[in-house]
């Protein structure tokens, strides 16, 4: 099976299935357009993934390898967020500064598949949620002055009923 | 061998990904084969690197570059320090060293990293995305978390309410133009529920652009009601999902109820209190809307709205209304002006009075300094006439002395006291004479 090698920012080479970098859409042009030899030894510089992310983000390919292609989002179409596999909810329990770097990186490499279930993951934290469980579940300062914020919550009482 | 600008002009086209520009400084390649692990600092004035075989300059763009390319610009300086820090590690020119020291510095940079990226530190297009996921309506909730919120927030809800409008007009057109022009062959046409369905979102759009657009283009505020956002997908998703359509008036009654709450509201609690807009600039986007409209009202697909009078007096109407309105708060704000006027007005007379009356005060004043100045002057003269009688007196005075001293001297009997006398004589001319 042709094997590429990836480098991380930190330097750290990862020789993975050139199926499983396809994933990522920036490698897959990369890859099209440059028209890599197989026997190539050069690594891939992914001057944006540090070791530990790639690692993640290289078991999550692993996993999804023979999933088919996402189609492009419909604005219309109906986004879900409770349609998260099992397999996809427990690797994605890490802390948030991993599961942000993994937004970082799937938006980088173009992998629409981990973008969506991460974005996904974030969007279940705000769910739900007050304003003010927001601002601590993420740490968010409210830098609002009084009458800014005032303004804000008159404008969201339209639709309360009286 | 291929180098890194190569790769990274191969995937520019992609906008959202920032591939960094490495090769600037790293000569004619920086891909190193797996085997070398030397590491060496991205634009460092000289290669210390150890030879390597067959590799042409063998440069691993280290970690601390890399990241000033990314969103997070607070770790640059952290960076500085490692790449310092691992110079020195060049220079000592160990391997083993080398790899020993660098595994300590990426953790503490990986560190670094997990500890500086949070929510709002990821760029606005991610955010947008996590954020298409949590509904319309929480995104207007989530708008009072902080400013940024506010700003990321209001520009989706902003940009989506001008797709959908854009969006429902040129669907609606689409069907509109499939349609029989005749009325009553539209009535049984099987597009007629769902044009009926999407002229009332086009046409509830459209008055919301006309309440809200102007304020929201001056930005004095943003599409606020998030939730007639989610609701017009919703209706998206029932003409998308629903095979055969029924009573289209049900579908968008929850829009009619939901677009008039939010357009009255606006009314009554928004708009009176967001900085004015002058009626009588109208500009074209203004005539265009309302041409729009126009076209919108009416049944007939083959007459545009110049040609079908009762419509357009209807948005004339309107539009008079609009002017007439317009007038009222400019009459208004004119009254205040003319009674701010005749205060002033009725200040300015009291005030003359005032400075005549000091001006009166001011010349009595003058005479009598006048007349101080005039007593002060006979004063003088007296004075004069005073010291004149003194130096007359004194004058006396002193002969009597000088008399006085001619008999004493010649009467023998009182010489003793010669000496005694004159100087209390010459005392007493001194204290006259001061």
């Amino acid at each position: 099976m042709p094997t590429i090698k990836l480098q991380s920012s930190d330097g750290e080479i990862f020789d993975t299935d050139v199926q499983i970098a396809k994933c990522s859409g920036t490698i897959k042009t990369m890859l099209e357009d440059l028209g890599m030899d197989e026997g190539d030894d050069e690594a891939v510089p992914l001057p944006n993934v540090n070791s530990a992310i790639l690692r993640k983000v290289l078991q999550w390919a692993t996993y999804h390898k023979d999933d088919p292609i996402p189609v492009e989002d419909d604005d219309s179409k109906e986004k879900r967020t409770d349609d998260i596999s099992s397999w996809d909810a427990d690797f994605l329990k890490v802390d948030q500064g991993t599961l942000f770097e993994l937004i970082l990186a799937a938006n980088y490499l173009d992998i629409k598949g981990l973008l969506d279930v991460t974005c996904k993951t974030v969007a279940n934290m705000i769910k739900g949620k007050t304003p003010e469980e927001i601002r601590k579940t993420f740490n968010i300062k409210n830098d609002f002055t009084p009458s800014e914020e005032e303004q804000v919550r008159k404008e969201n009482e339209w639709c309360e009923e009286k | 061998m291929v180098s890194t600008r190569q790769m990274t002009g191969a995937t520019s086209d992609e906008s959202s990904l920032q591939l960094l520009r490495v090769g600037s400084s790293a000569g004619s390649s920086n891909i190193v084969a797996p085997s070398n692990s030397t590491i060496s600092r991205t634009g460092a004035p000289q290669n210390t690197n150890q030879p390597m075989s067959n590799q042409s300059s063998g440069t691993i763009s280290t970690v601390v570059a890399s990241n000033s390319s990314t969103h997070l610009n607070c770790v640059n300086q952290q960076g500085y320090v490692i790449s310092s820090a691992a110079m020195v590690t060049d220079v000592l020119s160990s391997q083993h060293q080398q790899q020993q020291q660098q595994q300590p510095l990426q953790q503490h940079q990986h560190q670094l990293l997990q500890q500086n990226v949070n929510l709002m530190n990821l760029p606005t297009e991610l955010l947008e995305h996590i954020f298409s996921y949590v509904g319309y309506k929480k995104i207007g909730h989530m708008r009072v978390i902080s400013r940024q919120m506010n700003q990321v927030c209001s520009s989706i809800l902003n940009s989506t309410f001008q797709k959908l409008q854009n969006q429902m007009q040129s669907r609606f057109q689409t069907v509109k133009a499939k349609m029989p022009r005749r009325e009553s062959a539209r009535r049984n046409h099987p597009l007629a529920f769902e044009c009926d369905i999407l002229e009332t979102c086009y046409m509830r759009l459209s008055l919301l652009q006309m309440t809200f657009g102007k304020h929201i283009e001056r930005k004095h505020c943003c599409f606020f009601p998030g939730a007639i956002l989610d609701e017009v997908y919703s209706v998206i998703k029932y003409i998308r999902t629903t095979p055969s359509l029924d009573r289209p008036f049900k579908v968008t009654d929850e829009l009619f109820d939901l677009s008039t709450m939010a357009m009255e509201y606006f009314k009554e609690h928004i708009e009176p209190n967001l900085p004015d807009i002058a009626y009588f600039t109208n500009s074209t986007k203004s005539f265009a809307a309302l041409e729009t409209s126009s076209s919108l009202m009416s049944r007939e697909t083959s007459h545009s709205s110049s040609s079908s009078p009762p419509q357009s007096n209807m948005v004339l109407r309107k539009g008079i209304r609009k002017i007439k309105q317009g007038m009222k708060r400019y009459n208004n704000q004119l009254s205040v002006l003319r009674s701010e006027l005749r205060t002033c007005k009725r200040k300015a007379t009291e005030q003359a009075k005032t400075i005549s009356e000091q001006q009166k005060l001011l010349a009595e004043q003058q005479k009598q300094t006048l007349e101080f100045a005039n007593r002060l002057d006979e004063t003088d003269k007296k004075n004069e006439e005073l010291s004149r009688k003194f130096s007359t007196v004194l004058q006396e005075l002193n002969k009597c002395k000088t008399e006085l001293q001619y008999w004493r001297s010649n009467s023998p009997a009182v010489t003793n006291c010669t000496l005694y006398d004159q100087t209390v004589a010459t005392d007493v001319t001194r204290r006259i004479v001061r």
